[in-house]
């Protein structure tokens, strides 16, 4: 079954380039990234144990703020796992 | 809702609010109101503009407006036409437009060329402005 075309609505309107979709598509990749990053952070955060274990480490000195007892916490993690990373071949 | 309409999207959206998927804004303000008739204007003053009636620019306005509002927490605003798309990015807005969001859900892997190709040209039969090279284009470099 074939569609009626009807005529653009705004006929005088200026086209999308191929250029503005593929910005279009990034500029959305990293809103999207931005949510999630946004929500994961949020669900750690909200945690009391997490909020515990955060607010031990800001107090002993050992990291400054949050974010980088998160980002040292991750390091740390990677290297304990290294073997076992190396072992299935997703740090090389 | 009027631009939903035009764009043959108004029961689907009516659909979207009853699922609790879209959020009415409520009514503008008088501020809101004299901010949406001054970037309809811009908008109608842009070279790429091809409409120099700004009450033809009004829906873009009014989505740039309610697109400010903080309580709202908007990210992006998704418009097509370069004339708002000028607007909206002197205002420092975040854009993307309804072939980006296509472009993305093929990325993820949720739409095949095919499908792409088939959304798009629907809308153009629908009447908004796409190029068929601008639809390759998208199926082609974003389909699975």
């Amino acid at each position: 079954m074939s569609m009626k075309r009807i005529a653009p609505h705004e006929p005088q309107a200026a086209l999308l380039s191929s250029e503005d979709v593929d910005r279009d598509v990034a500029v959305l990749s990293e809103a999207l990234m931005e949510e999630r990053a946004r929500r994961i952070a949020q669900n750690v955060l909200l945690r009391p144990d997490m909020r515990q274990i955060l607010g031990d480490l800001l107090e002993s000195g050992a990291c400054e703020n949050e974010e980088e007892a998160i980002t040292r916490g991750l390091k740390i993690l990677s290297v304990a796992l290294l073997p076992v990373l190396e072992g299935s071949g997703k740090n090389n | 809702m009027a631009e939903f309409e035009k764009h043959g999207a108004g029961e689907e959206l009516d659909n979207l609010i009853r699922q609790g998927f879209v959020v009415l804004a409520e009514e503008l303000t008088t501020d809101e109101k004299e901010r949406t008739e001054m970037l309809a204007h811009r908008i109608a003053a842009q070279p790429s503009s091809g409409d120099p009636d700004h009450l033809n620019h009004l829906p873009e306005a009014e989505a740039m407006v309610i697109t400010a509002r903080s309580e709202l927490g908007c990210t992006l605003i998704l418009l097509d036409e370069l004339a708002a798309r000028a607007v909206a990015e002197e205002e420092g807005l975040r854009i993307t437009g309804f072939p980006g969001v296509v472009g993305r859900a093929g990325l993820d892997g949720s739409l095949t060329r095919h499908d792409i190709r088939h959304l798009l040209s629907l809308c153009q039969q629908q009447g908004t402005h796409y190029s068929n090279q601008l639809i390759e284009h998208v199926a082609e470099t974003y389909g699975r």
